[in-house]
């Protein structure tokens, strides 16, 4: 009767429940109070983030990554981009917004929370090789958030500082520098130490201290994010989104109408030719249900875009996110064993 | 040449100081401010820690738990009890304001088990470490809440002290999970897949629960030598050279006990038959090595007794503490291996 509480996915499922919850307990007693999140947020995205996507590059490579991860790349850039492009002029058409709230959906809605949500998911529920669909699907995402959705939302051409910033992202840095060693890692020098040989820019392989106390920071993300998610939960933030329509219609066709949208264009394409691995496959196609984005979401509050609809977003997203998250899981497996996708 | 650096030992140390070092430079380069930090802290003391210690005691039991539990236990107690009588005629016959004889005679003989002792402990030796630890610090706790208070009170102990320490959360959860693990073959038992165990085990009969409890407690032992790291500002490496007190008496405290202890269980294993399982022996004999202890700090400076040399103590004892933990480590398993203690 209760056999489902030994259900592999409900225990993933839960677990994760339990932190959001644990975490909206500890805000409500203050033990972590609002500027103590900031940096809790801020130590978890520039530091331990990074960490752990660096050491998930550590990994042997196989011929199969090289196609896949190419063919992710590709996918993440095209469906990305029409998006961006399909909602900016659904929302544009709109009459009864304001321009404010018109930037904000037009850049949020199409982005998904990649850094914070994607890859903890990704973790929890496909091990290593979601992590690894996840990292390759970062960097055009934060390409687009750092170019397109910046100068949307800040109703400025880019300067030079922007660009720099959008360089020195921690989180980026680690992706390319993982990405460039693991991809040559075949040509990079060998080194041999206890009979295996491997490139030295392996660190696992060639200092395994250094790997070994970087995994430690990354191991921690896993745990942690949930906990801050579910602390940055307020009262009043609350409130709004309960009362803020627009908010909820928007979520409601984030995640309840573009994912469909986007596993119909994957299976239009599939019956093409294009393929992905379904060892990764299914990181890809869940990551179009993830919430709004925490980047997005700081540009919106930064260049005073509908702050309050921003935050309000952010949360109703997280909430319909979780809801919906094993209905998709289970729809993409189910749809990967009739060998549709 | 530089195969020492692939030893498991070696790697373990190594990562240790690693995440030391990293948390220094986080503190210097600000990302952890001084509220930060204190935050941090109470974060790793109040939540992190104490999942770690539940989640420890979710396992099965060995009946030679029951028995090296009471040892470890008993010796912790006399141990310590020998070393707070010693120092306690030690420092009454120095010449040395009252004041600073008080937080010596409690500082020296004490250590920091619980967040040193475990970060140590579940690094090296796993859930058997932690036991251990678990154990130990019920005598260790039983000095500090009764003895140290006092001294440091000026025997103002009031009852508000004393329900505090029993509302800590790491005593709260030792007080919940130490019956669950020792009871369990007693308690209802629930079969699911076809293994039978007790109810109160959440790992088996709630693995959600306790999928989200480990997750959060694994965190731990990265976070305290962040910690540790983060600790060395300016202002307590200044304090600490200004005092050569406390860099002696940090250095009687990492250099004579330790040996001292190790002698006094010699003799006892030799000629008493004293044992503890080699499985459980060398945490305990490495937690004769730790930094000064959090509470007693506190302690010093919330009752105003001489608290510069209290906050004087703290780099030096780090500093020899992690400076001669390798040493220890080889010299305990050495002993080991030749079957002496």
């Amino acid at each position: 009767m209760l056999s489902f509480l030994y259900d592999p996915l409900f225990i993933d499922f839960a677990t994760i429940i339990l932190l959001l919850v644990l975490g909206f307990i500890l805000r409500l007693r203050d033990t972590i109070s609002e500027p103590k999140l900031k940096f809790f947020n801020s130590l978890c995205i520039d530091i331990l983030l990074p960490c752990f996507i660096f050491s998930s590059f550590m990994i042997d490579i196989d011929p199969i990554f090289f196609s896949n991860g190419l063919n992710i790349f590709l996918w993440s850039v095209f469906i990305q981009g029409f998006f961006l492009l399909s909602l900016g002029i659904y929302y544009h058409k709109k009459q009864n917004l304001t321009q404010d709230q018109k930037l904000f959906l037009s850049t949020s809605m199409p982005m998904g929370n990649i850094s914070f949500y994607g890859i903890a998911v990704a973790f929890s529920f496909y091990g290593p090789d979601g992590v690894f669909a996840m990292n390759i699907y970062s960097i055009s995402s934060r390409f687009y958030i750092y170019t397109v959705c910046l100068m949307i939302i800040s109703g400025q051409k880019l300067t030079k500082n922007d660009m720099y910033q959008f360089i020195k992202n921690p989180s980026l840095i680690a992706t390319i520098l993982g990405c460039l060693i693991f991809f040559t890692q075949d040509y990079a020098p060998q080194i041999k130490i206890n009979d295996i040989s491997a490139s030295i820019f392996r660190i696992d392989h060639s200092l395994p201290f250094l790997f070994n106390g970087l995994g430690k920071l990354g191991q921690s993300v896993g745990g942690l994010i949930w906990l801050i998610i579910g602390a940055s939960f307020d009262k009043e933030v609350l409130a709004y989104a309960l009362k803020s329509r627009l908010a909820l219609r928007s979520i409601l066709l984030k995640i309840f109408i573009l994912p469909p949208i986007g596993i119909t264009l994957y299976i239009l394409f599939h019956q093409l030719g294009f393929t992905i691995d379904p060892i990764f496959l299914p990181a890809t196609l869940l990551i179009l249900s993830s919430p709004v984005g925490n980047i997005t979401t700081l540009q919106a509050i930064k260049y005073n875009r509908a702050p309050q609809l921003a935050l309000a977003c952010l949360l109703t997203s997280l909430v319909f996110c979780l809801l919906a998250l094993p209905f998709y899981v289970i729809l993409i497996d189910f749809l990967i064993s009739i060998n549709i996708i | 040449m530089l195969q020492f650096l692939y030893q498991d030992f070696t790697i373990n140390f190594m990562t240790i100081l690693f995440l030391v070092f990293f948390g220094a430079f986080l503190r210097f380069s600000k990302i952890i401010s001084k509220e930060n930090l204190s935050f941090l802290n109470d974060f790793t003391v109040k939540v992190l820690l104490p999942c770690l210690i539940l989640s420890s005691f979710m396992n099965d039991l060995d009946p030679i738990f029951l028995s090296n539990g009471i040892a470890i236990f008993i010796w912790a107690l006399s141990i310590h009890g020998a070393f707070i009588v010693f120092f306690k005629f030690y420092y009454a016959k120095k010449d040395l304001p009252s004041d600073q004889k008080d937080v010596l005679s409690c500082t020296v003989p004490l250590g920091n088990i619980y967040s040193y002792g475990i970060a140590v402990a579940s690094m090296l030796y796993g859930d058997s470490g932690i036991f251990t630890v678990n154990m130990y610090s019920i005598a260790t706790r039983i000095y500090m809440y009764t003895y140290c208070l006092m001294t440091l009170s000026g025997a103002k102990l009031s009852k508000n002290d004393l329900l505090q320490s029993i509302k800590n959360p790491a005593i709260l959860v030792t007080i919940i999970g130490a019956p669950i693990f020792f009871l369990q073959d007693f308690t209802p038992q629930i079969t699911i897949n076809d293994i039978s165990a007790s109810i109160f085990r959440i790992d088996h009969s709630l693995p959600f629960i306790f999928n989200g409890i480990e997750k959060i407690g694994s965190c731990t032992n990265t976070m305290v030598w962040i910690l540790i790291g983060a600790s060395f500002t300016k202002e307590a490496v200044s304090y600490m050279l200004q005092s050569r007190l406390a860099m002696v008496s940090m250095a009687i405290r990492a250099f004579i006990l330790p040996p001292i202890g190790i002698a006094v269980y010699t003799l006892l294993h030799r000629f008493f038959g004293f044992t503890i399982a080699p499985m459980f022996l060398t945490t305990t004999l490495l937690l004769l090595s730790t930094p000064v202890a959090n509470i007693g700090t506190i302690f010093a400076l919330k009752y105003n007794k001489a608290p510069n040399l209290a906050l004087a103590c703290i780099p030096s004892s780090f500093i020899f503490t992690l400076a001669l933990l390798p040493f220890y480590i080889l010299v305990i398993e050495f002993l080991t291996s030749i079957k002496i203690i």
